[in-house]
């Protein structure tokens, strides 16, 4: 009867022993790869559609999965850098523990950014890299002048993604009631997604002048095919600072309002 | 099954629905993104490829695809399994086991309280941007009709798809990939990126059997007529239906096999 | 008469692993695992009448919540038998929770986004209540408990203490015969318990209602209880009448004094000095030697002193000692 039970209890403990050692590890790696492997449904949806037809006007499949890489490598490094920052903010003003950021010795955007580490946005920037190296074997090779042009403008996506996370992290101080604020900044960013010439000039001009988010993948691939001209400082690039800087009062605004509500 | 104290979960999620105002505001302008999005990119894919028929679409039915797509999402939709999972962790869970009603009907029961409110007021936008804008009709009454029951199916089937997921809770305790990996499975395989006929033709084959293009692709196809009565066997109404309806039973089994195991499992640990 | 809870010799035991943090010691448990066997109930047996107000005390980790669990039917024993209104708890589930009311102090029982009063309204269909019993019975709770304003505010909005007493109108709203609060008077004011503790007894007089309470409040269970269960490390150590702790255990106070200045030494009958901080004398007392106020007035006057309480020692004291007389036996 004793041997039976312990018998029953060792099987039970090994199982329980196994399982929960990967637990944990188990969700860590299935979150890991659940996001790299999300990255790659949309490619390969295209993929179904360049094999059924002519494709997206202008766009080579080739050309397209290097716009599709930029883009997942711009948003993963927007995730990877700074996504935990309103994470944080709605966390910490819920459970009333916000001020310890406004109390430390660094500017309180700066530190704040400090904390903005998110892991997770690895697996896009890793999904996003692997996209581009393959669609750059499969095309015929661009001018290193044209390259150092995309790369400079991959820069300013990145600016981009820090300011649309201020952007968020201020409507999170000011209405912290729920997550859908996130919603609505990633839902605009869905835009991005896709080359610019399939939209009609309304939406062009909102997407590259005053919600600029085009920088994320449209504009450093024209600079990768077609080069570098000074048309894309005034059309990219200042833009694109403007809405930093306005990101950045808009934060300034909300610390203000914070502060005279008390907290 | 006595159905009157689950009365009490439909009402309960339709009360709490009310509680969250500024998420249907967000919804509102969101919503209609994606619509937006792929209304222009099958537009200019069309404009291009000189053909008029796209793997089974032409470019109004491939847009009327996307709308259908939305529709569906608003009642074929789950959040059981993350709130399983929050829950369990925070041991709040017990409160369920402690009320008389069978927990996979509860949840289904709350959830379908939320889905009522959620489908009649995010509807009205969709409909308000897909009928004069995107042309969206009826093609025929009947098949609208079965579609509609078709939807009705689809819905059960994702939850008790994302319930089975959500009760691996118990033995796993963080299912946060877990979850993340069946959303995006689930979203791709039936249908929701791109119509499953672009998908090559020996999965098309493998997924008529399987669940998850019946979550979305089946009640969409019977309302653009892709599906009829008379069609052969293989995109028959009758046939595809019968397909649904057995996944809709086998899942339930599993889902309220697997649940009993796992109230043993939070019994038995203690918690 | 038959007893409406009968416990025989339950026994609860988890399995617990232990494991270093690292991945290579993750590898090696996968090879030599270190499992601990966790009796959290050794063979507690007792049996409760129709109407009993019974307190079940004891240090953290005793064993309550684990016979609370057992009770409720939300927890699988290893061993022993429980009968409850004639039910195994965790065999039929849905028809038990019907006749019994549970308050967990530290988990949330209430649809957090609505009004209390909607969670009520919702548990009259949940628990199928007639009309006519419900209506005049909602309103009598809302009236004793004071919650007539506070149930139409959303539960996370309330403070703790006014959560805990809607929990306990929603565990009774179905008129249960039986019902478990695992730690009730957490978080509420001294005004507050009182008024749980009134309508406590009030429902226990007036229905019949069988009541078993876990707390570590004293004054609970003196107010509540006239029969207490001590258990500690998953035994039971004393299952009699409060009256009788009293009067055997119950013999010391102690008295914590604090000074602006240093601490002067101190030395009176009956008295025991149990430690001397530099600012805080704690002084032990055998009230069988010294009456309480005598000890209070001889304080008063010879010292200046800046704060004073009086504390009855704490529980785990308490069950320290009827533990290690039982021992002794």
């Amino acid at each position: 009867m004793k041997l039976n039970q312990y018998l029953k209890i060792w099987k039970h403990v090994l199982f329980l022993e196994l399982a929960a050692d990967m637990i944990y590890k188990l969700n860590f790696f299935i979150k890991f790869s659940a996001v790299f492997l999300a990255d790659f449904l949309g490619p390969l949806g295209i993929l179904f559609i360049y094999q059924h037809s002519a494709g997206i006007p202008g766009w080579t499949f080739a050309e397209f999965i290097i716009f599709t890489g930029t883009f997942t490598v711009t948003l993963g490094f927007g995730r990877l850098l700074f996504l935990e920052m309103p994470i944080r903010i709605i966390q910490s003003v819920r459970d009333g523990s916000f001020d310890k950021y406004l109390t430390a010795p660094f500017h309180p955007l700066t530190y704040l950014t400090m904390h903005g580490w998110f892991t997770e946005g690895a697996s896009s920037v890793i999904a996003g890299i692997v996209l581009i190296i393959w669609g750059l074997s499969h095309t015929a090779g661009y001018p290193a002048l044209n390259i150092v042009a995309y790369l400079f403008l991959l820069l300013m996506a990145i600016l981009f993604q820090h300011a649309i996370m201020i952007l968020i992290s201020a409507c999170a101080l000011i209405y912290v009631k729920s997550w859908g604020v996130f919603e609505l900044f990633f839902g605009i960013e869905k835009f991005a997604r896709y080359p610019l010439n399939i939209f009609g000039p309304g939406l062009r001009i909102f997407l590259t002048f005053f919600f600029p988010v085009a920088i994320s993948a449209n504009y450093p691939l024209e600079t990768l095919t077609k080069g570098f001209n000074t048309q894309i400082i005034f059309v990219v690039i200042i833009p694109v600072l403007i809405f930093y800087l306005i990101s950045i009062l808009f934060w300034n605004h909300a610390i203000k309002k914070y502060q005279s509500a008390g907290g | 099954m006595n159905l009157k104290p689950h009365f009490s979960d439909i009402v309960a999620g339709i009360k709490i629905s009310f509680a969250y105002k500024f998420d249907f505001l967000i919804f509102l302008i969101t919503a209609p993104i994606n619509l937006i999005i792929f209304a222009y990119l099958w537009t200019s894919i069309f404009s291009i490829t000189g053909q008029e028929v796209i793997q089974g679409y032409t470019l109004q039915t491939m847009i009327d695809y996307f709308v259908l797509s939305l529709i569906v999402s608003l009642l074929a939709w789950s959040d059981v399994d993350t709130w399983i999972e929050i829950d369990n962790i925070k041991g709040n869970i017990i409160a369920n086991f402690l009320k008389p009603v069978k927990f996979i009907y509860h949840n289904y029961f709350f959830e379908l309280g939320l889905k009522i409110v959620g489908f009649c007021i995010n509807i009205i936008p969709v409909l308000i941007l897909a009928i004069p804008f995107l042309h969206l009709q009826i093609y025929s009454y009947t098949a609208t009709a079965i579609a509609l029951g078709s939807l009705f199916l689809a819905s059960i089937l994702t939850f008790m798809l994302t319930y089975i997921i959500g009760l691996t809770a118990f033995w796993l305790k963080r299912i946060q990939g877990l979850r993340r990996l069946k959303r995006a499975s689930l979203l791709f395989l039936s249908g929701g990126i791109i119509p499953l006929s672009f998908f090559p033709v020996w999965y098309t084959y493998l997924s008529r059997f399987l669940p998850f293009e019946h979550i979305r692709y089946t009640p969409i196809n019977i309302y653009l007529g892709i599906y009829t009565t008379t069609s052969p066997w293989f995109t028959n109404i009758y046939t595809i239906l019968l397909i649904q309806i057995i996944w809709v039973l086998i899942l339930w089994y599993l889902a309220v096999k697997i649940e009993h195991h796992a109230f043993k499992k939070f019994a038995g640990a203690g918690a | 008469m038959k007893p409406i809870i009968n416990i025989q010799d339950l026994k609860k035991t988890y399995i617990t692993h232990h494991r270093e943090p690292g991945i290579l010691n993750a590898i090696k448990s996968l090879f030599n695992r270190k499992h601990q066997l966790k009796h959290a109930l050794k063979g507690v047996s007792f049996q409760i009448q129709k109407g009993e107000l019974v307190g079940l005390i004891g240090p953290n980790g005793a064993g309550k919540s684990t016979t609370i669990k057992a009770l409720s039917g939300v927890l699988y024993p290893t061993s022993g038998l429980v009968n409850v209104l004639n039910y195994t708890p965790w065999k039929d589930r849905i028809h038990y929770v019907k006749e019994i009311g549970v308050v967990f102090g530290q988990k949330e029982q209430l649809w957090w986004d609505l009004p209390a009063i909607d969670t009520f309204h919702l548990n009259k269909d949940l628990f199928n209540i007639p009309e006519k019993e419900f209506t005049p019975r909602l309103k009598m709770m809302l009236k004793l408990l004071d919650l007539e304003e506070v149930s139409k505010n959303p539960v996370r909005d309330l403070s703790l203490g006014e959560r805990m007493k809607c929990k306990l109108v929603a565990a009774l709203l179905h008129n249960p015969q039986l019902v478990f609060l695992d730690e009730p008077s957490i978080g509420l004011d001294v005004i507050a318990k009182d008024i749980m503790r009134d309508f406590i007894i009030k429902v226990n007089k007036k229905e019949k209602t069988t009541f078993i309470v876990t707390t570590h409040d004293m004054q609970d269970i003196e107010r509540l209880c006239k029969r207490v269960i001590i258990i500690n490390h998953g035994t039971i150590v004393y299952d009699g009448s409060l009256q009788a702790i009293k009067k055997s255990y119950l013999q010391t106070k102690i008295i914590h004094v604090k000074f602006e200045e240093p601490a002067p030494p101190f030395k009176f009958k009956g008295c025991r000095l149990r430690t001397k901080d530099t600012y805080e004398l704690i002084i032990e007392v055998d009230t069988k030697q010294q009456p309480i106020n005598k000890v209070v007035q001889h304080i008063l006057s010879k010292y200046t002193f800046a704060d004073m309480e009086i504390q009855d020692p704490p529980i785990e004291e308490i069950i320290q000692k009827i533990y290690k007389e039982k021992k002794g036996e």
